[in-house]
């Protein structure tokens, strides 16, 4: 459905004078169809320049060369401390270091597990005492004895008679 | 960015091989954690000579008593540690090999397994096995066999562990 012109060109007032608010929505919608379906209609906005926001009509300095300074000098010191040494060799160190700690700890691993076990000293030679035999297992034909001591520390040797000599007793 | 990601790969493999190495230690230890050390000694007794090792003077007496033989020398020597219910292997002498599981500790006393076996014809045959009890830190002897079918020397075992 096509717009009157002359309700077309109050539309048009509005939009040129910028106050588009004061537009409803179907009123958008339909002036946009008009505009779309008419080119030389838009040619009437084609030179309006919207006018300026009163609210803008302050507009702020700009700052000076010693503001700038001022600015840049707080960015600088508020920035880390740069490496002295070059970026190169600062990551080549960092890169090594992970790599030294895992050979140094495989190092001392396989050191750990190759070095032979201390024992500690002092295996003196004394019998036990009251030896408690629980049980004796002789393959062949040989024989076994236990022979406890006279006296009552319970000590005890058990002796293996191999079978030609336990022959020979016999 | 790289800084956090080197220090966390620092930290986990530090942990990683402290966890290796924990583990690692622990073969050879049962699951409680109990290990023994263990001796054992490979004695020659003979009648050929009077000769007697200084580490053997304290039972010289004991042995010469109880059996035939004069001299008492002491061929070898091996500790080591195992877990308990975890078997020690160690060679004697001449293709003598004795085997020595730990089984139960309980205050001075410790409980032993030990079987000996001599090299024949490739195999290791079983000569004799025996579980015991005894005082911890003190030894058990068990013996007789011939060493050398030429000569009347024979081998005494002893067997410790704490």
């Amino acid at each position: 459905m096509t717009m009157p012109d002359d309700k077309f060109d109050e539309l048009l007032d509005h939009v040129a004078a910028g106050r588009l608010d004061d537009l409803t929505p179907e009123q958008v919608t339909s002036l946009d169809t008009h505009l779309n379906a008419a080119a030389s209609s838009s040619e009437r906005l084609a030179d309006v320049v919207p006018e300026a926001d009163s609210r803008l009509s302050v507009i702020a300095p700009t700052p000076t060369d010693a503001e700038w300074d001022g600015v840049w000098q707080r960015i600088d010191s508020a920035a880390p401390a740069r490496e002295s040494a070059p970026r190169v060799i600062g990551r080549t160190i960092r890169f090594w270091q992970p790599l030294a700690a895992a050979a140094a700890c495989l190092l001392l691993l396989i050191v750990w597990r190759l070095s032979p076990v201390q024992v500690p000293p002092g295996w003196e030679m004394r019998l036990s005492d009251h030896v408690v035999v629980h049980e004796i297992e002789i393959f062949g034909d040989d024989c076994v004895f236990v022979a406890y001591s006279d006296n009552e520390s319970g000590s005890a040797v058990i002796w293996v008679f191999e079978a030609e000599e336990a022959r020979e007793g016999a | 960015m790289c800084a956090a990601i080197h220090d966390r790969f620092l930290r986990i493999f530090a942990v990683a091989v402290c966890v290796l190495l924990v583990h690692a230690r622990a073969d050879g230890e049962d699951k409680k954690g109990q290990s023994y050390d263990i001796s054992v000694w490979a004695i020659r007794a003979t009648k050929s000579n009077t000769q007697v090792s200084p580490e053997l003077k304290p039972i010289a007496q004991e042995l010469k008593k109880r059996f035939k033989y004069t001299g008492f020398k002491l061929e070898r020597k091996k500790s080591g540690r195992a877990g308990e219910g975890k078997t020690l292997s160690t060679d004697l002498i001449a293709g003598f090999k004795a085997k020595v599981t730990p089984l139960e500790r309980k205050g001075s006393r410790v409980k032993l397994k030990i079987e000996v076996t001599k090299r024949e014809g490739g195999k290791d045959k079983r000569l004799a096995g025996t579980t015991f009890t005894i005082t911890r830190g003190r030894f058990q002897l068990l013996g007789g066999w011939r060493i050398d079918p030429k000569s009347e020397d024979v081998l005494i075992v002893a067997v410790s562990a704490r």
